[in-house]
């Protein structure tokens, strides 16, 4: 005959055992979510070489692309190479990537510089480039040159691009690579975007960018 | 020798070695929560013979290693009684009949021995009081706790610690909760797979140096190709001049034998590879390349070679790829032979001085393959085993 005793033998373990259960569980996620790396959404350079100068390309007011001053402010620059008349690569990665700006912590959104260089130097002048990229967010700077000084500049950050056929006044189309570049706050390339970038996928990677 | 002893600590830590009966060593008494043995009945009287005497004696000697804090002093010893008593002597038990002793230890409260029960069913937790007892009084317990009896009967509070069976607790022992211990022990296994991830390297993976140059360049056949054609396209790239003769011969041969042996050894499955070699020196027609391309044994859309004007190689080849390569005042070109191997996101992979031996192209064939892996498993699931491999750098 079981005694009341049995039964409170075997009430710890009735309790415990789940209980240790959903704790293991639990415990288990929390540690892996800790050690697991992050993956990005891009592709991540493990190299220490620091990201190709801009030196020749210049800003709206003329003074020249230095990412240098982006370090002092321990900011992580990302640099996207396209054109005012792009007709939807670049306003859809340009309203991505505001959008993820702003769903950074204020900290966070005032440690990142978004950079759009123009691969149209013959209508993308200064002032409209400029006044295109604030229409995504007014933080946002552009960077312009010589034919020249964009085609080398863009050649090391990986971008290929290609003036299609028509003249200004016809209008027409670049082919242009359009990838999004993330540069690290020590001046390294670090992440590689792929075009069509999710907005919340690229906040998390900002954030752990900036981490 | 007398020494301090205490709540917690091993109860014969420190010993009191005061003969009992006068008889000499045989007899240990061990004051102050200490215990004192005897061999018979009573406190202070008889002794211990044999064996046990020795065991007990190099428990008691606070030199041993025995005689630890947390040891159990008497761990298993049989003993004919054992009795108890504080500094006082405030109170004394003795303990008859026992098999052995499983612990002993002090509680804030006295003294509590754990005793190993040969009587199933039988247990009695005891603790020793010092208040109102005195030398010579018949032990008594503060308070007991009646243990399972499997008989349905309960051992009375008569004597509590004669007779069999009696079971207490210390209440010093650090207990650790069963959770606790999982907990701890799921976290040794994660570490512990993750050291041994990053020791046996079961994924070996290319590292990513930097990003590969975007260019526009001409071809052998007149067409003009640019980076984004090598979108998906794993791409070994060599260079040269394009009138290379005799001199580049070997590290034609090394690109001639990569082609044949990816293709023939490796399973690429949907994943594409081409051979590139770029033309150090400018070119303007696509005849120049022609030439290069058949004198190298460049066949085919597998190989191509590409040139293009002076300032396009200088930023290509020099500054995007880091290739150094100069331009003679005769117009011969020196240069650093090599290979650099860029994956189909345009990342360098691999960057190859070429030797003089035509082993390189082992491991070439090599890296090859294990990027033609990493790009077929590295999505889904495989992301986290491949992102952890470049983060553990399980390079080859």
């Amino acid at each position: 005959m079981k005694s009341s005793g049995d039964s409170k033998r075997w009430l710890p373990y009735l309790i415990g055992v789940p209980v240790a259960i959903v704790l293991a569980v639990v415990g288990s996620q929390a540690i892996v979510s800790v050690l697991r790396p992050h993956i990005y959404s891009g592709t991540v350079i493990r190299g220490d070489t620091p990201a190709p100068t801009m030196e020749d390309l210049q800003f709206v007011s003329g003074d020249a692309v230095d990412l240098g001053s982006f370090d002092d402010s321990d900011a992580v620059v990302l640099v996207f190479f396209g054109y005012t008349n792009c007709p939807d690569i670049c306003p859809t990665t340009l309203s991505a990537v505001s959008k993820a700006r702003n769903q950074l912590s204020e900290q966070d959104q005032e440690r990142t510089q978004v950079l759009m260089v123009s691969v149209d130097p013959e209508r993308d002048k200064p002032d409209r480039l400029q006044e295109y990229v604030e229409f995504f967010d007014p933080s946002f700077l552009s960077a312009g040159g010589s034919e020249d000084q964009i085609a080398r500049v863009a050649s090391l950050y990986g971008v290929h691009y290609e003036l299609g056929e028509g003249t200004v006044e016809e209008g027409y189309l670049v082919d242009h690579t359009a990838t999004l570049l993330g540069i690290g706050s020590d001046g390294v390339l670090r992440v590689v975007w792929p075009p069509d970038i999710d907005a919340a996928a690229l906040a998390d990677d900002l954030e752990e960018l900036l981490s | 020798m007398n020494a301090e002893s205490g709540v917690g600590k091993d109860l014969l830590s420190a010993c009191t070695l005061d003969p009992v009966d006068g008889t000499g060593a045989d007899q240990v008494a061990v004051r102050r929560d200490d215990i004192s043995t005897t061999a018979g009945s009573g406190f202070g009287g008889g002794r211990l013979g044999g064996p046990v005497d020795d065991e007990l004696r190099a428990l008691l000697d606070t030199d041993s290693p025995l005689n630890r804090p947390g040891d159990d002093p008497l761990d298993k010893i049989a003993v004919g009684s054992v009795a108890i008593a504080d500094d006082d002597s405030s109170g004394v038990f003795e303990v008859g009949g026992v098999d052995s002793i499983d612990r002993v230890g002090t509680a804030q409260s006295g003294v509590v021995v754990t005793t190993d029960s040969q009587r199933a069913g039988q247990s009695r937790e005891i603790q020793h009081g010092t208040e109102g007892h005195r030398p010579g009084d018949p032990p008594k317990p503060l308070h007991g706790r009646e243990a399972t009896d499997p008989t349905g009967s309960s051992a009375g509070p008569k004597d509590p610690l004669l007779g069999d069976g009696l079971q207490l607790d210390t209440d010093e022992r650090l207990v650790i909760p069963r959770w606790v211990k999982l907990g701890g022990g799921i976290l040794v296994a994660v570490i512990a797979a993750a050291m041994a991830f990053a020791i046996f390297e079961p994924i070996q993976v290319l590292p990513r140096f930097s990003i590969a140059p975007g260019y526009s360049l001409l071809a052998q056949d007149g067409s003009t190709v640019n980076s984004e054609s090598a979108r998906g396209v794993i791409t070994l790239y060599s260079f040269a001049p394009s009138h290379c003769g005799d001199e580049c011969g070997d590290m034609n041969l090394t690109m001639a034998e990569v082609r044949d042996r990816v293709g023939a050894e490796i399973d690429l499955g949907e994943v594409d590879f081409q051979l590139v070699t770029i033309a150090l020196d400018p070119i303007t027609t696509p005849e120049q390349l022609a030439v290069a391309a058949e004198r190298s044994g460049a066949q085919g859309r597998s190989w191509t070679w590409l040139g293009g004007e002076e300032n396009e190689i200088r930023t290509i080849v020099g500054d995007g790829f880091g290739r150094f390569f100069e331009t003679e005042d005769d117009g011969s070109i020196r240069y650093d032979p090599g290979f650099i191997l860029v994956d189909g996101n345009g990342m360098i992979r691999g960057n190859y001085r070429y030797q003089t031996l035509a082993d390189d192209a082992e491991k070439l064939v090599q890296h090859v393959d294990i990027l033609a892996e990493e790009i077929r498993y590295a999505d889904g699931p495989g992301a986290v085993a491949y992102e952890a491999a470049h983060l553990f750098l399980c390079y080859p």
